[in-house]
């Protein structure tokens, strides 16, 4: 029986046992689908269909065992004594994992369609140490699951009250089981919200599929058939049916993004706690994370001019990694008014941010930028001088106005929107010409700070700033030395002068 | 003063004067015998394209020869500026222990300064590969939580020396944790 202390070791809710069974199935079937595939089209003699036959149920047979031993040897309990967790686990050689509750990062919540028909939950324990980053227990009751989040937790936060005591991270004890209470405030993105969201992103993703799956196709017939004859039909076809075809894509490169933007976020819900900020979401792969303020390293909120017209905002939240893989331990929060990103921010920084200063990159930046894009039109220009008859030279001085217009234009704004802000206790990077971004990074999470000066910057005093966090770094090129000097140094003394836990 | 009064009020100011200045510290060159264990580095490379060269000249036809001269040329001249550039690596690089962070410098055509302060380093390790021990030196590595570009390594350091920067920088790291 589930005893919710977890003092004793314990299996995994019994259901589990169909949902271990069913994915040692889809591996099989996953590794083996190419000699199913034979066989299917395939005539064979009934003795080797006997045969094959037989293996298939000496395989399934296996495969049950095989899941009814590791259902059986799956046992997992808390050891308050030592203060960790342990998970007992593996059929021919014993795996013993053992957490120790500080180094409890996260305890979230995961769903797959097949856990979601068996009503079970997915409880993935994420630690900071390298190996072994998360540890999932796979099928848990809803309770279970609750009471196991809940307590792993409480106890990994009272590990960290321990470790500093000179923070006023108080009544964390009193707040342990707040998951049944009534949230402070909660915030839920509506179906015909992601519908919004899906249509205003950028579906050139979506588009450069389609691009890629028709060339692919296209290359194929090629080799088939007659290759001029092909070459001219084709011309032919795509000239009457250029627009057509152009719109088409469009469209379902609209409806992919869509599509995907629901499956990925649906039923996005926040809900704040007490002491923690939980996320819930996804269709195809339902998950609920716990994030506490405490254990953000660094936020990026995002929007487009469109999004921010509809009050459609992301939130990009990174929590530490120990791997360069920085991408997957961030939390994307999609679809939310600026009121709640508001909401977010007071939750996690507790006061209102507003930086005093700004640091503004050199000019040399923007002409940098510029003289760049110039490169590839020298090239193409150069290639055109040496087979003049392609092109004539009114179209090529269009198209070059064109270009050079755009490019200047569109750095200008970029240049416009980069700046780094300075608060007492914050960074924060504001940059991006259609997506703007902003990027929150407080000064105690930093980890290290970079600066580097290619030898041609000296002479005018300029350098590349890099600040590294756990979640990711921030940089911030081409600023003079003098001018950030003075902040370097001080956010340097700021990381020293605090004993405040990090994570 | 009530921190709430104040609380949309604000008027910090960088006052920095005081602070201790990373820029201007004296920093610890690293050993000239790292300097050897690059150019061999760099020599094996140049040796594999010589050779390859040398092929080309006795296999192949001779109207590909112009082409294999070219090469050479470029192969010197990028060989050339590798030397050139190992030695101003190693004279510009070098690090340095201040109380509460390491600093270490790197780079000629690309100067990379990198502050970690002690309270955020993870752990330290001294390396030693094969060419190390025969060079007698050895290589610092500073591992933190903020990924590779904040990890530090410092390569040509005596290896006395290494270690009891490691002892020292253990030593601090466990008077934070």
């Amino acid at each position: 029986m589930p005893d919710h202390n977890f003092s004793e070791p314990q299996r995994q809710s019994s259901v589990g046992l169909i949902l271990i069974f069913a994915t040692s199935l889809y591996h099989i079937l996953r590794n083996l689908w190419v000699v199913v595939f034979y066989f299917a089209i395939g005539e064979f003699s009934q003795k080797t269909l006997f045969i094959a036959g037989a293996a298939v149920i000496l395989l399934l047979l296996f495969s049950l065992g095989y899941s009814i031993l590791y259902y059986l040897k799956f046992k997992f309990h808390i050891d308050e004594k030592n203060e960790e967790f342990v998970l007992q686990k593996g059929v021919i050689s014993t795996d013993v994992i053992n957490i120790p509750f500080q180094k409890i990062q996260q305890v979230n919540f995961r769903r797959n369609i097949l856990q979601r028909v068996i009503g079970v939950y997915s409880v993935v324990v994420e630690t900071a140490g390298s190996q072994d980053k998360e540890v999932e227990i796979k099928a848990l009751s809803k309770e279970s699951a609750n009471a196991l989040a809940n307590r792993l937790m409480a106890h990994a936060e009272e590990e960290r009250a321990e470790a500093q005591e000179d923070e006023s991270t108080s009544p964390v004890t009193e707040a342990k089981l707040a998951t049944g209470a009534s949230p402070d405030w909660e915030h839920k993105v509506s179906l015909a919200t992601l519908f919004k969201l899906g249509l205003t992103s950028n579906y050139l993703r979506g588009v450069g599929i389609i691009v890629a799956f028709y060339f692919t196709l296209r290359e194929q017939f090629m080799f088939n058939e007659e290759l001029s004859a092909q070459l001219q039909e084709q011309e032919v076809f795509f000239a009457q049916g250029k627009f057509m075809l152009i719109i088409l894509l469009l469209l379902v490169g609209m409806l992919l993004t869509v599509g995907e933007t629901v499956v990925k976020y649906y039923g996005l819900h926040l809900q704040k706690f007490r002491d923690n900020l939980q996320v819930e979401m996804g269709l195809r792969n339902n998950t609920r994370v716990n994030l506490r303020a405490s254990r953000i390293q660094l936020l990026q909120v995002l929007t487009n001019p469109i999004q921010k017209k509809m009050d459609l905002y992301k939130l990009k939240i990174s929590l530490a990694s120990s791997e360069d893989d920085l991408e997957k331990n961030q939390i994307k929060v999609v679809g939310l008014p600026p009121a709640v990103v508001t909401q977010v921010k007071e939750y996690f920084y507790k006061k209102q941010v507003q930086e005093d200063f700004i640091i503004l990159p050199s000019k040399y930046l923007l002409l940098r930028r510029i003289s760049r894009a110039m490169i590839p039109l020298i090239i193409v220009s150069l290639l055109l001088f040496f087979y003049a008859q392609l092109v004539t030279i009114s179209w090529f001085l269009a198209i070059t106005g064109v270009y050079v217009v755009l490019v200047i234009l569109y750095n200008y704004l970029y240049y416009k929107r980069f700046r780094l802000g300075v608060s007492e206790e914050f960074l924060i990077r504001y940059s991006g010409v259609w997506i703007e971004k902003e990027e929150y990074l407080e000064m105690f999470r930093l980890q290290a700070i970079s600066v580097t000066q290619p030898i041609w910057y000296k002479k005018r005093r300029l350098i590349n700033l890099t600040f590294h966090s756990a979640g990711g770094d921030i940089s911030f090129p081409m600023v003079k030395k003098e001018q950030v000097q003075p902040l370097l140094n001080y956010l340097v003394y700021r990381i020293e002068s605090t004993e405040r836990a990090w994570m | 003063m009530d921190p709430l009064a104040t609380d949309n009020f604000s008027n910090f100011q960088l006052n920095v004067d005081a602070l201790p200045k990373f820029e201007e510290v004296k920093l610890q060159p690293i050993s000239r015998k790292y300097l050897i264990k690059l150019q061999v580095g760099t020599t094996i490379s140049l040796l594999f394209f010589v050779v390859g060269i040398v092929f080309g000249f006795y296999f192949l036809p001779v109207e590909f020869h112009n082409y294999l001269v070219w090469a050479a040329i470029v192969l010197v001249l990028l060989f050339g500026w590798s030397f050139f550039n190992n030695v101003m690596y190693v004279k510009r690089s070098g690090y340095a222990l201040r109380e509460q962070d390491i600093i270490f410098k790197r780079g000629f055509l690309f100067e990379r300064i990198t502050v970690v302060p002690f309270n955020r380093i993870q752990h330290v390790s001294v390396e030693r590969s094969f060419m190390d021990k025969m060079l007698n030196i050895a290589t610092i590595k500073v591992f933190t939580a903020g990924g590779s570009g904040s990890d530090v390594s410092i390569p040509g350091v005596k290896p006395q020396t290494a270690t009891s920067v490691k002892e020292e920088i253990s030593k601090r790291i466990y008077n934070h944790a």
